[in-house]
């Protein structure tokens, strides 16, 4: 799920590690860690569905800015497909009222 | 930033180095550097010692590294099974020269030979084994081992280990591809 918010999130705009760290905490994730955001980066990297490029900072060393690469837009799909089909199965399992008991065993 | 600040934000940098000592070296240096701009970037919003402290236990922050870089390849590269396999290739090429030595002089006894016989079984890479014998027994024997081939051993050595460790990083890349 990780990879799929940093990909979204990085479909929107180029960003660097914390600066997507900080934009994970505004959209709701205010405990995330940034020792699981940078390997997670890291990882989407060597898959290459990210792309890295360092940009000089005037408040320090270079950042590494992170975009989107081709392989990048076609996962953002596909994990978005899978993750609606997972939405849809928790939700129909859950649009069903809850019983007071369970049922009995049925069949031998 | 304080030195002080300064100093914190390296030591973490230092100890998530030291964890991923495994990784080729250009990669270590890409991420010190980013881990490095990140923590500055933090550190300028919630002071140096919570950014610290959100980076979380940093052990795991290189595990998390070294998953994102050698995925499920197994077994990865390791430095200290590198040096291990590189001294039981030792252990067993001096057992094998030895037993090469042994086999040598029953091959002189059982040709009943005299005289001075010389057997390098590395070339100049190696010890030279002389054996003296007279009348047909062994008189003495005398292991030589000079400075220069000493040297040039322990480079073929160091070549064959780069070697041999360039190519088991290079298999990560190439299942990749």
């Amino acid at each position: 799920v990780l990879s799929l918010l940093l990909l979204r999130l990085l479909a929107d705009a180029e960003s660097y590690g914390y600066q997507i760290v900080q934009r994970l905490r505004d959209a709701g994730l205010p405990e995330i860690s940034e020792g699981t955001v940078y390997p997670a980066l890291a990882r989407l990297e060597r898959e290459e569905r990210i792309t890295a490029r360092l940009v000089p900072s005037s408040s320090g060393p270079a950042r590494k800015y992170y975009r989107l690469s081709p392989a990048g837009y076609l996962a953002l799909g596909d994990g978005h497909v899978a993750w609606q089909g997972l939405v849809d199965v928790v939700d129909g399992l859950f649009a069903l009222p809850v019983p007071a008991e369970p049922a009995p065993p049925t069949g031998g | 930033m304080r030195l002080l600040d300064r100093c914190r934000i390296e030591r973490a940098v230092w100890v998530v180095d030291t964890w991923i000592g495994d990784l080729p070296r250009r990669r270590r240096r890409e991420i010190r550097e980013e881990l490095r701009a990140n923590m500055l970037a933090s550190a300028e919003e919630v002071g140096a010692r919570e950014a610290v402290r959100r980076l979380g236990p940093l052990q795991r922050l290189a595990v998390g590294y070294l998953d994102a870089e050698f995925g499920d390849v197994s077994p990865r590269p390791n430095w200290v099974r590198g040096v291990t396999w590189a001294l039981a290739v030792e252990i067993v090429l001096l057992a094998a020269i030895f037993a090469g030595m042994n086999g040598y002089t029953s091959a002189l006894d059982a040709a009943r030979a005299s005289g001075t016989y010389d057997w390098s079984p590395l070339g100049p890479l190696g010890p030279q084994y002389t054996e003296t014998r007279s009348l047909g027994q062994f008189d003495g024997f005398a292991i030589e081992f000079d400075f220069v081939s000493l040297l040039a051993s322990i480079g073929v050595l160091l070549l064959v280990f780069v070697v041999a460790g360039r190519t088991w990083r290079a298999v990560p890349a190439l299942r990749r591809q």
